[in-house]
């Protein structure tokens, strides 16, 4: 078939769909191709077998539709022990409580400026180590486990308010806070 | 070449194993299989300037990168023989010569002439006439694969196509040494329907299931997993804190095969450090989480630098996929002047019917377009009917005037939302959080959301048809630029104050999971649409090039 140059505008509505029809099945072939001589390079170079699985790993990996097992067929409920290392404190902390240590380590939230208060309210106080002091703060905080009721209910009111004004509380409570280490200072000199 | 035949032969299993790959019902020629992928007899091709002579062939005949070599090939390019210009043409490399392979027009001057070597002008493989077979030569290729590279590079450089695609991409391909170790070690997996990889749980940190959530969402995100998994994150980030390379990484965690749920507190750490104001770890908002990881992940992805010339007009991966264009019209009662403004959105927030404004009518006057009773509703609310309301005029009353532009003084107006740009993702969000002065509460009213989405209806383009009097528009079946396919859901369940949220996700077109942070099951389609529904990820069905 010589190929000769032809103009579009003469032609009706049935000639247009052949060439283009003819246009289309051009390029299926071609892409055909394209895929043969891909199979035909990868047997030659000798990378073809590649694309066979093993049965074994397949099997391993096959979705489990069960009552009472997740889909790689383990048990529910079976994570209680995992472990994370913290990236601020370095400290090896349970996986389901690092959110709560993470804003305390952070100084994020409401309640790290209270601890940090404590902390040097108790540093003039040479009874108690630092470390036990830590300690105590983790046991009183079950504010922080998991769908605790209690919690909720007691701190609704400031909830709302928390909620409603982010950003100006925050800014209170830093203000509060300053405020505080700078009157405990004052009467740790006095004192000295 | 006569040593990797020899090793074929001392290992008869493994021979076995690749005929039997490579047979596959296909008969194949065992000598060819058995030789190496180049042969001898090109050596007679490869003398003087062999090199660029092959060159030139391969940007005149075979990779024409310029309007002008496209027409020379177009013209020039036929069989001497028939004049056929497809058929799988070939060009001699001996000589200037053009015949058809499916005729056998080459073969022809192959025998007549003594030339063994000819190339395919489609794909660029060289054809060996005495081993019968296309060959594939180390040097040959090489400059064969250059060539490619350079057509690749002028034909997007003066083309109107979008920049930046100036690199072909190149499938994997194993060397010698990665070959050997893979033929050692036969175990291996691939991605099927019916398989557990790309799937994860994730543990929850305390009461960190809203992050849970948005993970699983974006992890299930087609496009956002493509460009993770094809590594095409570079970044710039001076130190360990980048938010995009932390995504990679979780990537990479799906796709591990491990069965073990993921533990995501670098995760967590990275976004406190970057979004200050999601302080405090309480049960945060899904949402929240959603908009402020978009935010950091955005601000991370450097784009080259532009982001600092033009924050406004980044073209990050997270623009790509999730920013939309919002239309905002304010029409002035008096002389009906329009005043148009775009802005850009990652989501789009919905009122629902039960909160303390009031969901129906959906517009106050009559604006005939909606062709179901608007004040009368029989079923449940769907998602339609919220799209519909969103994209209402809304007259703004006489305490809300607007300085109109063309009367020069305060007016009265009304203003209607519509879509003039859909992102890739549209993510819904069902308003069910109630925060007003008095009243917080949470809004449970079902909202039946589909499975497939028509987003022609909100388009500012087809708002401009219904104001030119067109008010029914015939649905265009064949239009599928608005098209989107729901492809992950966030749930919550309980109360304001304490809840828990789960997702659904999809994968491999048709299978749902749902994710309850380390626990991941299987799920039906109608698990999902009858879910509550709070967050909704819908993806484009199909996409187009800029």
């Amino acid at each position: 078939m010589k190929m000769e140059a032809m103009s579009l505008s003469g032609l009706d509505n049935t000639k247009l769909e052949a060439l283009a029809h003819d246009i289309y099945s051009d390029l299926v072939e071609d892409a055909c191709l394209g895929l043969c001589f891909e199979v035909h390079r990868a047997v030659k170079q000798g990378y073809f077998f590649l694309d066979e699985t093993d049965q074994d790993s397949m099997k391993d990996f096959e979705i489990v539709d069960q009552p009472g097992v997740d889909i790689f067929g383990q048990v529910y409920n079976q994570w209680k022990n995992k472990e994370c290392v913290c990236p601020n404190c370095s400290r090896s902390i349970a996986a389901s409580r690092f959110a709560p240590h993470l804003e305390k380590c952070l100084g994020m939230g409401r309640n790290s400026s209270r601890i940090a208060n404590r902390r040097i309210a108790s540093s003039n106080n040479m009874s108690k180590s630092e470390s036990d002091q830590e300690d105590n703060d983790d046991i009183n905080d079950n504010d922080w486990s998991y769908g605790s009721e209690k919690k909720a209910k007691k701190r609704k009111s400031d909830k709302v308010f928390l909620r409603s004004l982010k950003q100006p509380v925050l800014l209170v409570s830093l203000a509060l806070d300053i405020g505080n280490i700078l009157f405990y200072l004052f009467i740790y000199l006095s004192i000295s | 070449s006569n040593r990797s035949a020899a090793r074929m032969k001392d290992r008869p299993l493994l021979r076995k194993g690749f005929y039997a790959a490579a047979g596959r019902g296909a008969p194949l020629d065992v000598l060819s299989v058995m030789s190496p992928a180049g042969c001898s007899h090109v050596s007679g091709f490869k003398v003087d300037n062999w090199k660029q002579n092959l060159r030139v062939i391969y940007q005149c005949f075979v990779w024409s990168g310029t309007a002008e070599t496209r027409r020379r090939k177009a013209k020039s390019c036929i069989c001497h023989m028939c004049g056929a210009h497809l058929s799988r043409l070939h060009s001699c490399l001996y000589c200037v010569y053009f015949g058809c392979f499916t005729k056998k027009h080459i073969h022809e001057h192959a025998k007549n002439k003594r030339h063994n070597l000819a190339i395919d002008l489609l794909y660029g493989g060289i054809y060996c006439f005495v081993c019968q077979d296309y060959i594939y030569d180390k040097d040959m290729e090489q400059i064969a694969k250059e060539e490619q590279r350079k057509f690749f590079f002028f034909f997007f450089l003066f083309s109107p196509l979008s920049p930046g695609v100036g690199e072909k991409y190149s499938t994997w391909e194993p060397t010698k040494r990665e070959l050997e170790l893979l033929r050692h070690n036969p175990k291996r997996r691939k991605i099927t329907t019916n398989c557990t990889i790309g799937l994860r749980g994730l543990i929850n940190l305390g009461n960190t299931c809203f992050m849970n959530c948005i993970v699983q969402a974006l992890t299930h995100t087609p496009l956002l997993r493509d460009f993770f998994l094809s590594d095409r994150h570079k970044c710039e980030m001076q130190s360990n804190s980048c938010l995009v390379c932390e995504m990679s990484q979780l990537f990479q965690e799906f796709y591990s095969g491990h069965r073990y749920p993921h533990i995501p507190f670098r995760l967590l750490h990275l976004v406190w450090t970057h979004a200050r104001h999601l302080a405090g770890y309480e049960q945060q908002d899904a949402h929240e989480f959603l908009i402020a990881a978009l935010d950091v992940l955005h601000r991370h992805c450097d784009d080259n630098g532009k982001k600092a010339n033009n924050p406004n007009h980044c073209n990050c991966i997270i623009d790509q996929i999730f920013t939309g264009g919002l239309q905002s019209d304010v029409t002035c009662q008096v002389c009906h002047g329009v005043s148009t403004t775009i802005d850009p959105f990652w989501d789009i927030s919905l009122d629902l019917p039960g909160s303390s404004t009031p969901f129906w009518p959906l517009s106050p006057g009559s604006d005939g377009s909606v062709v179901n009773g608007e004040s009368h509703q029989s079923g449940s609310t769907t998602l339609t009917d919220c799209l519909r309301r969103f994209t209402r005029p809304e007259h703004l009353g006489s305490s809300a005037k607007i300085k109109c532009g063309g009367c020069h003084s305060y007016q009265e107006s009304t203003k209607q939302l519509t879509m003039k740009k859909l992102p890739i993702v549209a993510c819904f969000h069902l308003k069910r959080f109630e925060h007003s002065a008095k009243l917080r509460r949470k809004i449970t009213t079902y909202v039946s959301f589909p499975l497939e989405l028509d987003m022609t209806p909100f388009m500012a383009s087809s708002k401009e048809s219904r104001m030119n009097g067109q008010y029914q528009q015939p649905l265009d079946t064949l239009n599928n630029d608005n098209k989107y396919s729901l492809f992950a859901v966030v749930n919550h369940q309980g109360t304001l104050e304490s809840g828990h949220y789960t997702s659904f996700i999809r994968q491999h077109k048709d299978q749902w999971f749902k994710c309850d942070d380390a626990i991941i099951t299987k799920a039906s389609i109608k698990d999902v649409l009858d879910s509550e529904g709070y967050l909704l990820f819908y993806h484009k069905q199909f996409l187009e090039y800029e």
